[in-house]
């Protein structure tokens, strides 16, 4: 394979800049107090077993994740793997598993941004395997007994997985001012609901392959047994939430409006802050002259400065090998 | 198909991962936290961008060309042209059709393509000057629960035997699909294709379920019992403090700079 | 004096009821090599995973004295070092350093002592200038030889081989027969490769379905055409 960078299929990893910082941090902090949760969870349940499970599977999904084929001409449906990941391994194993692949894909390979990680590992890893596993629990309760309830499920897992993660993801936007409800919220569920087919239907195929080799494989989920009652829970909020949430905002803005005027508030708030810093530092003078003549020095400063701090790293490194 | 580590004898590559990844988060969010107009501000990270590919002999062609990445991306963004708030200019296409152009949407979108092309451009720089077997050192060291850490190193050593493996898959499945890609959509013809490529998944992650039970196996006769190690506790050396000192400051500048140019 | 490997009427069948092995028998001292030879399904996989108690021998198998059992574990996998088949599912740290450092600090040993040993498996095993190195990038005869320093660097007492020149070139192959004719542990090799089992090996035991059938020096056995022909060794 050549080193044209490996870009992932999903329209789903949001980069750098698209998201507000406010927004950003509150999806970190989100996502770390329930990967915390994940840890705990997965400490009490983990045989030792798991780690080798865990790791190899994490591969496995992120090469899965190449897998493609081709709808049209320009488009493919690829694989996202959350549901595949949750009915495999249960919800928090999976979800530590996901969040592994989500955060080497940003560091490594540059999909998706370093501080919007927070948005995606919830929106993938986090809603991913959420809405995988209360849709496919419930659905297996009713089908368990039949020859087709895992491929059923599987694909109403996987399809809903997608789909409600890519409405997560249209709010974040929103929210950030980076996009307009009224459009990308449609936008994005559409060509979700497309893509969530997809999802589905190579999921199935990749239970009934695994079902077909391995059965046992794939006993432990659904099974009435050991149903996680706060995934479960989680799951059917997350999808209630973003579902009646996401059209609620693209038809009626301005009930957002009120949101992004908060978040306006603050943007307006900080501004005025601005204003006040030159004002108090060179008071009488006015900014734009004076921001460019400093812009102009300070620039120079700041590349020579660079330039000459790394020089004498660079000198000071020479013969010495950091470990 | 391997990370974009991007081997040179500069001292960038000698910083420690901790102190770049740290920098790098500082300079994204001092980065995200400019009002939309602070184009000083903008132009001087992008020569701090400039001077660390140059420093790091990476070189800008290769920055530059990754950070292309961003762009198609930028089509969720691109309505805020059309639908931002006011006001407005209108723009007079041809007979009575006419554009609205909203003129802080457009200021917005394009202080989101910038920062966002800046904030890219950093994380390739990141990638190109540090073997990714020292960002995960980094992040042991900087307190990450140890179990994600290990997930990431078995699945970083695995990775590139997976991805020959669905290659593999992917090469047999072409050379056996005699399909006219130009043919119009046919609906069970897409069915199909979705089960034989879930065949696939499926057979992949089978495979690393075996394989997995080997690498168990493997760990056992070394002498793992269940519990995972905790890293060595490696202290940050005093060069280090200082560059990330100085990176911080430099940043800070910058950061100042568009608050004085663009409020 | 305890034989090193003792092993007295071990029986096991996989969950799946297939009987792999019936009844055997063996003992090897110290300092001993051994090879044992058999056709595919012969058993000489299992019986080596029950060497160091991955699986369980029910109090059948004693190494060093030392019954293998739960409570000896530690000890055990400290004194068998056991060398896997296919190198990719011993290598699973990012950099062979890691990997090669991964027994001894499991075993509780201090970090600079660590370094020691590292140091000096790679060395005995012939890789020390590939300690930084992702696994994947490495060729099948270095893998290998990667692998065995894996296992030196506990300080074994006894190295047991699961089929080790299998997928080697030539080259390799010679470069790994040359290594592991110097080395002095009591060895323990299965394998398909009876040339292999003549350079390095004094005795050599046939296996077939489970059962030991043969059990004489090397130089015997692997001139006795007949016995090689019906156990489908040749």
């Amino acid at each position: 394979m050549s080193h044209f960078p490996f870009l992932s299929p999903l329209p789903m990893h949001i980069p750098d800049g698209f998201l507000s910082i406010l927004v950003s941090i509150l999806f970190w902090v989100l996502s770390i107090i329930i990967l915390g949760f994940a840890l705990r969870k997965t400490n009490q349940t983990i045989g030792e077993r798991q780690i080798p499970l865990m790791g190899v599977l994490a591969a496995a999904i992120f090469a899965g994740q190449m897998l493609n084929f081709s709808i049209t001409g320009g488009t493919s449906g690829h694989l996202l793997g959350a549901t595949l990941a949750t009915i495999i391994l249960g919800p928090w194993a999976a979800i530590l598993v996901m969040t592994s692949v989500v955060a080497v894909q940003a560091l490594v390979f540059q999909d998706g941004g370093i501080l919007t990680l927070g948005a995606n590992i919830f929106n993938m890893a986090i809603v991913g395997v959420f809405v995988s596993y209360a849709v496919y629990t419930i659905s297996m309760r009713y089908l368990r007994n039949s020859k087709w309830g895992t491929v059923v499920s599987g694909f109403l897992a996987a399809w809903s997985s997608i789909f409600i993660a890519s409405l997560s993801c249209s709010l974040q936007l929103t929210i950030s001012g980076t996009s307009p409800a009224n459009i990308v919220i449609p936008a994005m569920g559409a060509i979700h609901a497309l893509i969530g087919i997809g999802e589905g239907l190579i999921t199935t195929g990749a239970l009934v392959f695994i079902s077909s080799a391995r059965k046992d494989l794939l006993q432990n989920a659904g099974s009435a047994a050991e149903v996680s009652k706060g995934v479960l829970g989680g799951g059917v909020l997350l999808a209630l939430v973003l579902t009646v949430l996401a059209p609620l905002a693209s038809s009626h803005p301005d009930g957002l409006e009120w949101v992004a005027e908060q978040h306006g508030f603050l943007a307006n708030a900080r501004d005025a802050f601005y204003q006040i810093i030159p004002d108090y530092i060179f008071p009488g003078i006015s900014n734009p002259a004076l921001a460019t003549i400093a812009a102009g020095i300070m620039g120079v400063v700041i590349v020579f400065g660079v330039a000459w701090g790394l020089a004498r790293v660079n000198k000071a490194g020479r013969g010495q090998k950091s470990i | 198909m391997h990370e974009f580590y991007v081997k040179r004898p500069s001292a960038i590559h000698q910083i420690d991962a901790r102190v770049k990844l740290i920098f790098i988060l500082v300079f994204i969010i001092f980065a995200g936290l400019l009002p939309d107009e602070a184009w000083a501000a903008y132009i001087l990270d992008l020569s701090l961008i400039l001077s660390l590919a140059l420093a790091s002999q990476v070189g800008y062609r290769v920055v530059f060309k990754r950070s292309l990445l961003v762009l198609p991306i930028l089509l969720a963004a691109l309505p805020l042209i059309f639908f931002g708030p006011k006001p407005h200019i209108s723009i007079e296409l041809v007979h009575d059709i006419e554009l609205n152009i909203s003129q802080p949407g457009s200021t917005r979108f394009l202080a989101i393509t910038v920062k966002s092309w800046l904030c890219i451009q950093a994380a390739v720089l990141l990638a190109a000057t540090t073997q990714f077997t020292d960002i995960v050192t980094a992040m042991k060291q900087l307190r990450v629960p140890v179990i994600f850490t290990s997930i990431i190193d078995l699945m970083w050593r695995y990775l590139f035997i997976m991805i020959e493996e669905a290659q593999c898959l992917l090469r047999a499945r072409s050379s056996r699909s005699a399909h006219d890609h130009r043919s119009p959509f046919n609906l069970r013809f897409l069915i199909w294709q979705a089960r034989m490529t879930g065949g696939m998944a499926g057979s992949l992650f089978l495979r690393s379920l075996e394989r997995s039970d080997r690498v168990y196996a493997a760990m056992l006769s070394r002498g793992y019992c269940g519990e995972l190690l905790p890293a060595e506790r490696l202290p940050l050396s005093k060069e280090n403090w200082k560059i990330l000192g100085g990176g911080i400051w430099v940043a800070g500048l910058i950061f100042l700079i568009g608050l004085l140019a663009g409020g | 004096m305890d034989p090193m490997i003792e092993i007295t009427g071990l029986s096991y069948a996989y969950p799946d009821g297939k009987q792999a092995l019936k009844d055997i028998t063996l003992a090897v001292d110290e300092g001993e090599k051994i090879a044992v030879v058999g056709p595919n399904g012969a058993g000489k996989s299992t019986l080596i995973l029950h060497l160091n108690g991955i699986l369980d021998s029910r109090g059948k198998v004693r190494i060093g004295g030392m019954t293998v059992e739960k409570k000896n574990l530690k000890s055990i996998r400290s004194a068998v070092g056991l060398v896997f088949q296919n190198p990719d599912d011993q290598l699973f740290s990012p950099t062979i350093y890691e990997d090669v450092a991964y027994g001894p600090k499991y075993q509780g040993i201090d970090p600079q002592k660590v370094h020691v040993l590292v140091e000096k498996a790679l060395l005995d095993a012939g890789v020390s200038n590939l300690a930084d190195r992702n696994p994947y990038h490495l060729s099948g005869g270095e893998k290998k030889r990667a692998a065995l320093a894996t296992v030196l660097s506990m300080q074994p007492r006894i190295l047991v081989f699961d089929e080790p020149s299998a997928g080697l070139d030539p080259r390799a192959r010679r470069e790994l027969i040359d290594l592991l004719e110097g080395m002095q542990q009591t060895m323990v090799i299965a394998t398909h490769d009876l040339d292999l089992a003549a350079r390095l090996t004094s005795r050599t035991v046939v296996m077939d379905g489970g059962l030991i059938a043969a059990d004489g020096p090397t130089s015997a056995i692997l001139n006795n055409a007949e016995l090689l022909w019906a156990h489908g060794l040749s």
